[in-house]
């Protein structure tokens, strides 16, 4: 896996049929897609279109039902247990609708548990990078407070700032705004845009106009097929992912 | 063709359909409860090493919980069985003048079979139904996911410091429980005016010991945790679960937890049989 760093493809998907529909077809088909270090990636779709599905294909978690996915270069379905652990550190994840976070540990452990793990760290070897993320996630005041018990937008922080906690190459974001009010999609639009300086990012959203002048490439997923939408940033303006409704 | 009708809807057939589709599901479930028993067992032997610092206090915190937290109530349990068996066994024994089986009678019951089964017992009633409630509503609010998604091992870090807290807790709750109940039956001895020095009331136990008691008393009471925690585990974590469900697997996972511990424990009285 170390030989790989250097890689500028980080995701590659290549004919790829994603998710399952309750009838049993694949949600999303002919996905040809490639995420290049440096790409902020903004996905559309309408809910049930497959954006949770494509991400969790991108992470290495479920393979698609046809085509294939490389992550890092490796086809993610021939990797074994320790390579995949090792590919999950590399990859990070923001899940939506409050990131999942672990309820009955406090925020600040919410942070130290992953570094405590992968470097073997005591609690306090990890506090001060734990602290830092939290400082820069606005949630330093809730450090000491249950996961379980801060509000649902602090809740989607956590999950941010947890995932950053491994410093992963790539992050992949589930519809991070979803449920926010406007100032605290501001707030993420704004550090996901500083974010993307240095770290590659892939964004799905249920509208892609919240991310215009931060993304820099945008794809679509709209009835059952993946769109990429070319030249969306020197246009200026981003077509609806459900214009046509 | 009304014959076959007639022998398709036949009480006899009908009986004969669930009691294979029952028979289905048992070795269904024996083969996931064996299948997660030694990924379990896999895990804590191959990275015991692994993340000491995070799994270890986590190991350390169990056995609080599932023991230090339990002694008083294991104490309780102790003494009242203590009493209850020699109240019941010693006027029988005066009777025929053979107090000198009281030691004897003591290790076979509480030694032997009660103590281990009482902590057993205790263990999955207080902290069992607890650890399905948990790791249950951890599964149904996408904490294993979350887990999974850091590179987190969930077995490693949600299972392992159960399974071995539970081994260890269910042998030291049993030996307290034993030690608690052989003074508490000398004690009510002692109250019923029972001619018996407090030497020989040990030595009888003493006695009646034998090296394979503490041999099995270690295997009984770590099998026992081993299967309560199996069993717990499995049915917070290896399915994914709703919260709604959760209570519907907690009830489930206390009825297997106890058949298991049964079917267990009768395996050891074969033991002791042939030893």
């Amino acid at each position: 896996m170390e030989e790989s760093k250097d890689i500028a493809i980080l995701i590659e998907l290549a004919g790829a049929a994603i998710g399952t529909s309750p009838e049993g077809a694949p949600l999303v088909e002919g996905v040809d897609w490639r995420v290049a270090r440096g790409d902020f990636w903004v996905v559309g779709g309408l809910h049930g279109a497959g954006k949770s599905a494509l991400l969790a294909v991108a992470a290495g978690w479920l393979q698609p039902a046809r085509g294939v996915c490389r992550v890092f270069g490796r086809v993610t379905e021939e990797l074994d247990e320790e390579e995949r652990i090792v590919q999950r550190r590399r990859v990070g994840v923001v899940f939506e609708n409050g990131a999942r976070p672990f309820h009955q540990l406090s925020v600040l452990e919410n942070v130290t548990l992953p570094l405590c793990y992968h470097h073997d760290w005591t609690h306090e070897q990890a506090e001060p990078s734990a602290r830092e993320l939290l400082r820069r996630t606005g949630l330093e005041s809730f450090a000491q407070r249950r996961a379980g018990d801060i509000a649902r937008a602090w809740q989607q922080r956590l999950g941010l700032a947890r995932a950053l906690a491994l410093e992963p190459e790539v992050l992949l974001l589930d519809n991070p705004l979803a449920g926010l009010d406007p100032r605290q999609q501001e707030w993420w639009v704004a550090f996901l845009k500083e974010l993307s300086q240095r770290l590659t990012l892939v964004v799905t959203s249920d509208h892609l106009e919240p991310w215009h002048g931060a993304g820099r490439q945008f794809a679509r997923l709209n009835e059952g097929h993946w769109e990429g939408i070319e030249g969306a940033v020197t246009a200026g303006l981003r077509p609806s992912p459900w214009r046509g409704e | 063709m009304e014959n076959t009708v007639a022998s398709e809807s036949s009480p006899l057939r009908r009986f004969s359909q669930w009691g294979g589709r029952q028979a289905f599901v048992f070795g269904e479930s024996l083969h996931s409860l064996g299948a997660f028993a030694l990924i379990g067992l896999g895990v804590a032997v191959t990275k015991f090493r692994v993340s000491s610092r995070v799994v270890h206090p986590l190991i350390v915190r169990e056995i609080h919980r599932f023991g230090v937290q339990l002694l008083p109530i294991a104490a309780f349990l102790g003494a009242a069985l203590g009493f209850l068996i020699i109240g019941q066994t010693v006027s029988l024994l005066t009777k025929f003048g053979a107090q000198g089986l009281i030691g004897t009678v003591m290790v076979t019951v509480v030694v032997r079979e009660l103590g281990p089964l009482v902590a057993a017992l205790l263990v999955l009633g207080r902290v069992g139904t607890a650890i399905v409630v948990e790791l249950g509503t951890a599964r149904a609010l996408g904490e294993v996911e979350a887990l999974e998604a850091l590179g987190i091992d969930p077995v490693h870090y949600l299972v392992v410091p159960r399974l071995i807290g539970m081994m260890v807790a269910v042998l030291a709750l049993t030996v307290y429980l034993i030690l608690v109940a052989l003074a508490a039956g000398y004690l009510f001895a002692f109250l019923q005016d029972v001619p018996l020095q407090p030497a020989d009331y040990f030595g009888q136990i003493a006695g009646a010991l034998h090296w394979q008691d503490f041999v099995l008393l270690s295997l009984k009471t770590a099998t026992f945790g081993f299967v309560i925690a199996v069993v717990v585990c499995f049915e917070g974590l290896a399915r994914p679960l709703r919260l709604e469900d959760v209570p519907q697997a907690t009830t489930r996972a206390v009825v297997r937890s106890l058949t298991a511990c049964l079917l267990a424990d009768a395996l050891f009285i074969v033991i002791y049989l042939i030893w």
